[in-house]
């Protein structure tokens, strides 16, 4: 940066810092929310008390919102504000327009708040990191489009040609972050509060673990890798090690990442060829995640003298290094004979957990120690604060993934332990694995408060920083040349520098490479109805079974009960049969789940009596020793919405459940009529009156519905069990 | 049974004809980055995040 006069050709022009200052602010805002949430999930997974038999503090509740906060409140400000920061300077050029960015920041963060109303009162839609209702989905595809025009319209007015590898990285989320939310959000509203997905049991599975796993990669790992693109070299003060690295990078990184999704589903009953699909394009993922990390990493050399005094760069060497042990990770986990053990245990929890606290939140501290002096105009407060927030950090980081992992391994080979004379499980009592990795529960709630305190002592250095902002800072004004129009000598020299300048293009071609492993892999199982006969085994829900199961929904039981039966021994030992599809058809939303804290609920039905689970939901442990499960008082004093059942039987039967229309409207009556059955089988141990007609029924309804399909199995083996079956 | 057909759904054609385009688009795009006569464009590309439009 040089202070030479502007010349004649030079155009003159300002940054808006002031939407950057907004939004890094609101990053550590919502990063105290998220990783408070956090603790206190942490605790309650450690003792159930801190549960406080409060609905809206349950486990079930509070798990989205502490996802959602970490995601898209702190992850989401966090890349706003570094890609409006980046964005400006690489184009040499304002924004595009002040007011859209002003709608961007309040619109997100109005979003923000409306999860964080409605995701504590059960209005979810259970798909993770989907959960927010139809309004919200509403909001946040119209605030994207802000963000998008306010991003391609800086582009669109840039004063430098060439559109850096951070900028490419910037477009390829904005785009496919577009298709995956508007996809995975198609649903036909029920209420204001509900709505259910136009998907189906694996249709719904393979499109939201299509969404779920490339909400991952494009929200927090390609924005993330511009950010890195960009603030590791300003603060290192040396350009990225390969540029040639980084175009190979971006690209495989781009088509690749979108096949991933069916990893998280090896196992199930989703089609093997998908699984096998989804278990190739990880380990391929190898190759162009680890090339990002090397040339991070050695656009360090020669400076790494700088890393012990710099805090910036400090944070932003752990950041990539987690970036590459997550890496590491991910694809092995896709592997499928590792998913075997680590699937639905903590070890995919200490996973994401390296990614988002190592990676994103240290690269993001990295940033805002690196911006906020910049735009207050002012030296860092204290470095020594910063490196004890690193520390302090680190520490809590390690501790909090060394307890996480061990569970997670403990847990699996509890579970997976067959006695080889007996042939039978050795931890029959799922709550036996669980009793014994608690202290490791307390262990990573105490990891996760130090990174917290740490936090708070980032908070504090940047609040003194503001302070010593000089008073009246006049708006700095800046001058480069107007873009001129490129020679054809220029045009003819090389077609990827030319195919960065035609923006539209390049946009394009993004979006090619992430919707042909989208197309191939989603689309057969979409339109496969069309082409083939559907009979079935299975019968749709009652309206009881529907009511309850929305309480199921509502309660978040799916964060800690999956309802997928894997074609492992140790699965169909423990539960019985391996799932099938056909059993999950009729259910918009899926309930498969992704970690079991309590058991696997798919043949839940008539394994034990009404009372017991009438029992089990007012006090876990007056049923089930040293269980951690909270307590569900609230279902035996809120009563049923049997109104509201017509209008859900409409629904479903839209969405191609087959209900006759007498059904649609006898849902209600029929609900009170089954309800009443089962709380006069109740009676004589229960001294609620009008039991009939409180929530604990459908719920029971419901969970006695589970796997109860007589026609489907039992009879011979399908070719879809033949299939999903062969235990490993 | 839908489901019981997708669990058979044979197109594993499809998946090979996308890793083929992706090979090929990945070797060329090897070739292209390696020539020497890009040197000079990848130079000034690096450096652009160091540079922020002239102080007035």
């Amino acid at each position: 940066m040089s202070n030479a006069p502007p010349s004649i050709n030079n155009e003159t022009f300002s940054y808006d810092d002031e939407i950057v200052k907004k939004f890094t602010l609101a990053t550590l805002v919502w990063a105290g929310v998220a990783f408070l949430v956090g603790i206190i999930i942490a605790l309650q997974l450690a003792d159930w008390r801190f549960n406080f038999g409060l609905q809206w503090l349950t486990f079930g509740r509070l798990r989205p919102l502490h996802t959602n906060a970490a995601i898209f409140a702190f992850g989401g400000n966090a890349i706003f504000a570094g890609i409006y920061y980046s964005t400006q300077r690489l184009c040499k050029a304002r924004l595009f327009n002040d007011w859209l960015s002003k709608i961007h920041f309040w619109g997100w963060q109005l979003i923000i708040v409306s999860a964080a109303l409605t995701l504590p009162f059960g209005i979810t839609q259970s798909k993770e990191y989907a959960e927010l209702e139809w309004p919200i989905d509403i909001a946040i595809t119209l605030i994207w489009v802000v963000f998008a025009i306010n991003f391609f319209g800086t582009l669109y007015k840039r004063r430098e040609r060439h559109l850096y590898v951070a900028l490419w990285f910037y477009i390829a989320t904005i785009i496919t972050v577009a298709v995956l939310h508007i996809v995975n959000s198609i649903e036909i509203p029920v209420s204001w509060y509900q709505s259910y997905p136009v998907y189906a049991g694996v249709q719904d599975a393979l499109v939201q673990w299509w969404y779920g796993h490339n909400a991952v990669a494009f929200f927090l790992t390609t924005p993330f890798l511009g950010l890195m693109y960009y603030f590791l070299p300003k603060a290192a003060n040396r350009p990225v090690y390969s540029y040639r690295l980084s175009i190979v990078h971006f690209w495989s990184l781009v088509f690749i990442y979108i096949w991933a999704g069916p990893h998280h589903l090896l196992y199930t009953a989703l089609p093997n060829w998908a699984q096998t699909l989804g278990m190739v394009f990880s380990i391929m993922l190898w190759a162009p995640s680890w090339g990002g990390m090397i040339n991070g990493l050695l656009t360090l050399r020669g400076t790494w003298d700088k890393v012990r005094t710099e805090p910036v760069l400090k944070f932003m060497v752990v950041a990539i290094t987690f970036y590459g042990m997550a890496t590491f990770e991910g694809p092995l986990l896709s592997i499928k004979s590792v998913s075997a053990i680590g699937h639905y245990t903590d070890w995919i929890i200490a996973h994401v957990h390296g990614g988002t606290l190592g990676w994103n939140g240290f690269l993001t501290f990295g940033m805002i120690y690196f911006m906020v002096p910049k735009l207050y105009r002012t030296e860092l407060y204290s470095k020594r604060l910063a490196n004890m927030h690193f520390w302090i950090g680190t520490i809590g980081m390690l501790m909090y993934l060394l307890a996480i992992y061990t569970a997670g391994f403990t847990q699996s080979m509890m579970l997976r332990a067959i006695d080889p004379v007996s042939g039978k499980l050795v931890y029959p009592d799922f709550v036996e694995t669980v009793v014994r990795i608690v202290p490791l529960y307390w262990v990573r709630a105490i990891g996760g408060t130090l990174y917290l305190a740490s936090f708070l002592i980032m908070a504090w250095n940047v609040f003194k920083t503001i302070q010593l902002a000089p008073k009246n800072m006049a708006v700095e004004t800046f001058s480069a040349p107007k873009l001129a129009e490129e020679s054809s000598k220029d045009a003819k020299s090389d077609w990827h520098r030319r195919l960065e300048g035609w923006m539209p293009t390049f946009s394009v071609l993004v979006f090619i490479s992430i919707i042909i492993g989208s197309v191939i892999e989603i689309l057969p199982t979409l339109v496969a109805h069309t082409y083939t006969p559907t009979t079935s085994g299975v019968a749709p829900y009652t309206s009881l079974e529907l009511a309850g199961r929305d309480i199921y929904v509502r309660e978040g039981c799916y964060t800690c009960h999956s309802q997928m039966i894997r074609s492992l021994t140790a699965d169909v030992l423990r539960y019985g049969k391996a799932s099938l599809p056909e059993e999950s058809m009729y259910d918009h939303p899926f309930q498969w789940g992704s970690k079991r804290t309590g058991p696997d609920l798919a043949r839940e039905g008539g394994k034990f009596p009404d009372l017991w689970h009438y029992r089990h939901m007012l006090d876990p442990r007056a049923v089930t020793q040293n269980s951690i499960m909270p307590s569900y008082g609230w279902l035996f004093d809120q009563k049923t919405n049997f109104a509201l059942l017509e209008r859900k039987f409409e629904v479903m039967k839209t969405l191609g459940v087959p209900y006759t229309d007498e059904q649609v409207r006898q849902a209600p009556d029929d609900a009170r009529a089954a309800a009443k059955k089962i709380a006069e089988g109740l009676a004589g141990d229960s001294p609620i009156k009008g039991l009939e007609d409180r929530e604990i029924i459908p719920l029971i309804a419901y969970l006695q519905r589970l796997g109860k399909n007589p026609d489907l199995l039992n009879r011979p083996d399908t070719e879809a069990a033949k299939a999903t079956s062969g235990a490993q | 049974m839908k489901q019981e057909i997708l669990t058979r759904f044979p197109w594993p054609w499809m998946s090979a004809i996308a890793l083929l385009i992706f090979f090929c688009l990945f070797a060329g795009l090897l070739v292209r980055v390696s020539l020497k006569s890009q040197r000079p464009v990848f130079e000034r590309a690096e450096r652009l995040p160091l540079e922020e439009g002239d102080h007035t």
